[in-house]
């Protein structure tokens, strides 16, 4: 970001201190759109995704007066909203028994995605269809980067039950797209 | 790319090439990806944040106000706190009652006329044989003497001499003072004893060598009390050596008594006798010896005779009439023998009564 839109967050940043409606206003402005999306792969649909990102956004604008500004705030506002989708997570929802996988894992990166295709609701879609438990290891995992033993800490499962669900979050993904791509090819040779 | 967990940009490669390539996919695709959510969420944010801020805003309020916010206490204890207040009224209450009680109690035990305190008495008692023909002065000079002794008593008792007198004195104590009507009308006997007794003089008595208390009898003595105890001194001023006394103190004297010889005797006393031991002198050696006088050499006895004639002189009168009277002889010193001991119960009753209700307060202010 530049120095002006620095300036500009850090004024907003005060006016969400002082409780200004519209500073708030203009910070969700702002990250809405983003945090939805992260919403939207943490929830298994559009309604609790909206839940989430309502909620993630009042938590943020109560404890903005905690953010020390040592990084982004988009970054700290993404932990607040993965922070609140764990939090619905773990009261909402119970995590599916689990079951060790003893596949070669690497296998599964030695094949081509073909994600770059997809548009970005579908890809959505392919991380809702996955069961509650594989999707949140799979977004904790692949896309925010926590580790199997923070993933296991912060969802109360095991370090191998966070590797197992892994494993098995990609062989659904993998087996979603294959299953998309064949009723693509299908469409076009029609 | 983005280390979103740690909200710091990835500074090593590795990382991104030791991920799963599937796992870059979506990250890639997804990490920046933006979808605009509907409006009504912004509108529904708001909205509770404006109930959050109207919640709190109350306490901010209350508590931003310059005077003190006294700390209310919840509903529930409001029974708790009437239940104290009454418990606190009913304690006061319950203190002025046992206050009121204990008054009570005090008043009560006051006014009860048989309570029966025990009073010390300093003064000492003299056990007597009284004669018979002692009746009832002699009686109630001893109830007088062993019950209290009353500062009058001793008043009236002229005692002159302080160690062989004092029991005939306290016994002739009562006597006098038993019969005050008769001794306020005889005007003749106060100013002659007072004034003879005025206290220069010394009264010997037969085996007392102690000096009398002349100076407290003529001072001590209201004219109407001395009445009855005549004392009749009469020594020369010239003569410092002559100490004579003219007594004639007894518990019968003046008291219209039958067969108190005594008084009668003394009054009846001739010229020659009129000097009389009598004050140190038990009543029935009153009686036995009241003409025994002790005069000292060289004094005439008229003076003596002269005190002696001169003690009551209306009481002389009275007693010769009463015992001219024929058929009446007798009968009204009966009468006002009888007259007397009941007054003089009743006024013993009285005293008594007098000590024990002091004697009660006493106790009752001291517990």
């Amino acid at each position: 970001m530049s120095k002006a839109n620095n300036h500009t967050l850090e004024s907003l940043i005060e006016g969400c201190i002082n409780n200004e409606h519209a500073a708030q206003r203009a910070i969700y402005q702002i990250f809405a759109a983003k945090m939805f999306v992260i919403c939207l792969r943490y929830g298994k649909t559009k309604m609790v995704a909206e839940e989430l990102l309502q909620t993630g956004f009042v938590k943020v604008f109560k404890s903005i007066i905690h953010f020390r500004q040592e990084g982004s705030l988009e970054g700290w506002i993404r932990r607040v909203m993965v922070n609140t989708a764990i939090e619905y997570y773990r009261q909402s929802v119970k995590m599916m028994p689990t079951e060790s996988l003893q596949e070669d894992l690497n296998r599964a990166g030695n094949e081509h995605s073909g994600l770059d295709q997809l548009a970005l609701e579908d890809l959505l879609a392919l991380i809702a269809g996955l069961p509650d438990g594989y999707r949140m290891v799979f977004n904790m995992y692949a896309i925010e980067g926590f580790s199997h033993k923070e993933i296991a800490t912060k969802l109360g499962i095991t370090e191998g039950g966070s590797k197992s669900q892994l494993s098995r979050a990609r062989q659904l993904l993998q087996f979603a797209i294959k299953k998309r791509q064949e009723v693509e090819y299908a469409r076009l040779e029609k | 790319m983005q280390d979103w967990k740690n909200n710091a940009d990835l500074e090593n490669g590795d990382d991104a090439l030791n991920m799963h390539p599937l796992d870059q996919a979506f990250r890639r695709l997804l990490a920046d990806a933006e979808l605009a959510p509907d409006a009504h969420i912004l509108d529904q944010m708001m909205g509770h944040l404006e109930e959050d801020d109207i919640e709190q805003k109350g306490p901010r309020s209350a508590q931003n106000q310059d005077a003190p916010v006294t700390p209310s206490l919840p509903a529930s204890l409001t029974p708790v706190l009437k239940v104290r207040k009454m418990r606190r009224k009913l304690s006061f209450a319950a203190a002025i009652a046992g206050v009121l009680v204990v008054l009570a109690i005090g008043v009560r035990e006051v006014s009860r006329p048989d309570s029966v305190v025990a009073v010390v008495t300093t003064t000492p008692v003299t056990p007597k044989a009284l004669p018979e023909n002692e009746t009832a002065t002699s009686r109630a000079a001893d109830k007088e003497a062993t019950s209290t002794a009353k500062p009058t008593e001793n008043k009236g008792t002229a005692t002159p001499n302080k160690t062989g007198a004092d029991k005939t004195a306290r016994l002739n104590g009562p006597a006098n003072r038993i019969t005050p009507k008769r001794k306020a009308t005889s005007p003749v006997t106060g100013p002659q004893s007072t004034g003879d007794l005025a206290g220069t003089q010394r009264m010997k008595q037969a085996g007392v060598t102690e000096e009398s208390k002349a100076g407290t009898l003529a001072t001590s003595k209201a004219p109407a009390q001395a009445s009855g105890l005549v004392v009749a001194k009469d020594l020369s001023p010239e003569n410092d050596e002559i100490e004579k006394t003219g007594i004639a103190a007894s518990s019968t004297q003046g008291a219209p008594l039958p067969k108190q010889k005594a008084g009668t005797v003394a009054t009846d006393l001739p010229a020659a006798a009129t000097g009389l031991t009598g004050l140190n002198r038990e009543p029935e050696q009153n009686t036995r010896q009241i003409a025994k006088a002790v005069v000292a050499p060289g004094v005439s006895n008229a003076a003596g005779s002269k005190a002696g004639s001169e003690a009551d002189p209306g009481r002389l009168s009275r007693a010769g009439k009463r015992r001219n009277r024929g058929l009446f002889k007798g009968l009204v010193d009966k009468l006002s023998a009888t007259a007397q001991t009941i007054s003089e119960d009743i006024v013993s009753q009285q005293d008594d009564k007098t000590v024990i209700n002091i004697g009660v307060i006493a106790i009752t202010t001291y517990k």
